[in-house]
């Protein structure tokens, strides 16, 4: 058993026992057996002294046993690593960022409070799952559409906290942006809440979240200030119908003009998520198929439209989600059509799928991207599972670099090149190639996606890890960082964020000092260390 | 293969020891506790020796579950209350990403892998076995032989599959989700 830091087995048994008066025998674990269920299956340290492993997990109820919990780990100094769900495998999982805490399972607190269709939002627990909070909108027959991610086993609350991403439309994707209000159980056991939560019996918490004064709802995701026990989420009215649409440009050079216009359509909100593509390029899985273009060295842009020529294919593709009335969505798709004819010749135009909204119960098992109508799924595993790159020899897991880029052809094309490179100087096969495309999570920003594989092998893992922090090293050098990682590569993450001498980290941890001066909540996520931690930084 | 009703005839023990390749001394060890024919069970469809699984198990009176569709749905629709009502062990034949998502999920019920037998198949039609989770059970997979047919068998055996042994903590995320892109991997498994 691994044991809280600086306590002795007696006194962590003493505060077994206190957890236990406060919820019940049932929902303290502490046996080794029970503790392995919070070890995180993609861990790049697994089976090595390094690994995050928890000393024991508690499970309350209520948000009042979430303030007891709180003050038994302050009389201990007891670090608490509060999870919902705990399966956002890539970034830690159930594990936490610091060996020897305890974990504070949100699980039990499962209660969707409202779900309102008229004011269009809900307000949940942290264990409510994706799958509770769509069976309940369905049994209640309400007119709201989900984000989700993908898996869609998270909760709501706990993707928002891990600044989590769906794919609708801009401003419900941003899941941390589309939050309505927090109540939290502050480090010292206080109970708070932000926005019109504020004010005694207000009806307005979801639907006016900043209140007045100061919002301090952003320092409670991806941190270690507080214990968050409800939250608000802005839903989507159920649109009447929902329809795919692509566009294709032919020449390599063609993609900064379709990202200036896709950039242009989704800050005008006509569009939802937009996924780019290339009909020439590999895909995410399968990037050995531009091998040999990348032979010599990346390649010149009159190397890369010959190429594109040759294959007798457009270069990049788009494919847009549009949400609305039918006439709209269709209008719209004319307007796109227009605008892109009259700032890129050649380019071409493809409808998709057509559907009318709600889609029936019946129809959904059929449906091909249930993520992008808001039906939570497990379905990726099944697309992940099956991929050239597992080869005979597949991974255990993986740990997802996202570099996030500014949204210009130029951006996506110079992560694509320096991860290439630290793959290329590690030994490793490039992952990125001069078709990469970026994902779209955030509506302001590009995602470059890797996924770095991890394993149960240590010599396996000691690779990935060193080509982990490769990748992080070179997007930094270009001014590029990542938005959210495991907690094995949080700090080394944390400190390319390091202007004016990581003035902002430093900030973090002033705040953190005085919020949590026994630093028992989360200690070490995010790179914020409290004070009598921070000689664990590095 | 065995006769159901031979079996409760001569007893389960030694016909399925036999049967399983059991040492006496484990046999032994194996409590009437062990003796206990799984009373739910999940199988793929898609699998041929899943499905064997899972016709042994209902002629054996279990209750069986295809996870064809989504997994998801199947938990949050019926499995998880299910179990929150009551924490009966869990059987299931079914390919390794399922288990993987399955032992996720099972936290919500403060349910574990307590055993697997990990069955890879490949393209020749030649399998391999491991078992995790039970030194008793270990010679058992001398037994399941390298070619098709395993799936029955398995059900056969499963009367042994809950122990007394002290809990081994390996046996929980063994693996990852993934699986050799030419090969085919399948598990029986108990959460209990």
């Amino acid at each position: 058993m691994v044991l809280p830091p600086n306590l002795s087995q007696a006194e962590f048994d003493t505060a077994l026992s206190e957890f236990e008066a406060v919820v019940g025998t049932d929902w303290v674990f502490s046996s080794d057996a029970d503790v392995a269920l919070y070890r995180d299956s993609y861990s790049p340290f697994w089976g090595e002294e390094e690994e995050r492993i928890a000393s024991a997990a508690v499970a309350p109820d209520s948000v009042e046993e979430v303030q007891e919990i709180v003050r038994i780990a302050n009389r201990y100094k007891i670090p608490l690593y509060p999870i919902s769900t705990g399966r956002n495998l890539t970034y830690g999982g159930a594990a936490p960022t610091l060996s020897g805490s305890v974990v504070l399972d949100l699980k039990r607190m499962d209660r969707i409070i409202e779900v309102n269709d008229k004011r269009n939002y809900a307000l949940v627990e942290p264990g409510v799952s994706y799958f509770d909070l769509f069976n309940y909108i369905q049994e209640h027959d309400l007119n709201v559409m989900l984000d989700i991610p993908d898996p869609g086993w998270g909760s709501p609350m706990g993707n928002s906290l891990d600044h989590g991403v769906g794919y609708t439309m801009g401003s419900y994707r941003d899941h941390f942006g589309s939050h309505c209000g927090l109540e939290i159980v502050t480090a010292e056991g206080e109970l708070i809440r932000t926005g019109a939560g504020a004010i005694p019996d207000s009806d307005a918490w979801q639907d006016f979240h900043y209140g007045a004064g100061p919002s301090i709802d952003g320092l409670f995701a991806q941190s270690n200030f507080g214990v968050v026990t409800k939250m608000g989420v802005k839903l989507m009215p159920m649109p009447e119908t929902y329809m795919t649409c692509t566009v294709t440009v032919p020449r390599y050079q063609d993609f900064q003009a379709m990202v200036e216009e896709v950039n242009y359509l989704e800050d005008s909100f006509l569009v939802g998520m937009p996924s780019y593509g290339s009909p020439v390029g590999g895909g995410l899985f399968d990037p050995t198929s531009l091998e040999g273009l990348m032979q010599n060295g990346w390649p010149t842009i009159e190397q890369l439209e010959e190429f594109v020529t040759a294959q007798n294919k457009h270069a990049w593709s788009v494919t847009f989600q549009l949400y609305g009335p039918e006439e709209i969505v269709r209008a719209t798709w004319t307007a796109v059509q227009r605008r892109f004819n009259d700032k890129i010749p050649g380019a071409a135009f493809q409808d998709g799928d057509f559907y009318t909204l709600p889609i029936p119960a019946e129809d959904i098992p059929a449906l091909p991207d249930k993520a992008r109508l808001g039906i939570p799924n497990l379905e990726i595993f099944h697309i992940v599972n099956r991929n050239p790159m597992n080869d005979n020899d597949p991974p255990d897991g993986h740990a997802d670099m996202f570099t996030m880029t500014p949204r210009t052809a130029e951006g996506v094309h110079t992560a694509a090149r320096v991860l290439a490179e630290a793959y290329q100087e590690l030994g490793f096969p490039a992952a990125t190639h001069p078709f990469s495309t970026p994902l779209m999570f955030y509506s302001r920003a590009m995602v470059v996606a890797v996924l770095i594989p991890t394993w149960r092998d240590p010599a396996k893992n000691a690779a990935s890890r060193a080509l982990y922090e490769r990748c992080l090293d070179k997007i930094a050098e270009q001014g590029m960082g990542t938005y959210r990682t495991n907690p094995a590569f949080q700090e080394l993450a944390i400190s390319k964020y390091s202007f004016n001498d990581n003035a902002l980290l430093k900030y973090q941890e002033k705040l953190k000092d005085s919020i949590d001066p026994n630093g028992i909540i989360s200690p070490g996520r995010y790179g914020i260390w409290p004070a009598n931690m921070r000689n664990n930084r590095g | 293969m065995i006769d159901r009703r031979t079996t409760l005839k001569f007893g389960a023990a030694g016909m399925l020891g036999s049967l399983a390749n059991l040492p006496a001394q484990s046999l032994g060890a194996i409590s009437s506790k062990a003796r206990r024919l799984p009373s739910q069970a999940i199988f793929d469809g898609q699998y041929s020796e899943s499905r064997a699984f899972a016709e042994t198990l209902e002629s054996y009176g279990a209750t069986t579950i295809d996870l064809r569709g989504d997994l998801g749905k199947l938990w949050y629709g019926q499995l998880r209350s299910r179990l929150l009502e009551e924490r009966k062990p869990l059987f299931g034949l079914t390919n390794r990403l399922d288990l993987f998502c399955l032992e996720e999920l099972a936290r919500d019920v403060d349910m574990k892998v307590s055993l697997r037998f990990d069955h890879l198949i490949h393209q020749n039609g030649f399998v391999e076995h491991q078992v995790a989770g039970s030194s008793l059970l270990r010679p058992s997979i001398e037994h399941l032989g390298h070619k098709a047919g395993f799936g029955k068998t398995m059900a056969e055996l499963s009367e042994f599959y809950l122990t007394d042994e002290p809990q081994e903590v390996s046996v929980q995320k063994l693996t990852g989700p993934y699986a050799p892109l030419n090969k085919t991997a399948l598990v029986t498994w108990v959460i209990s």
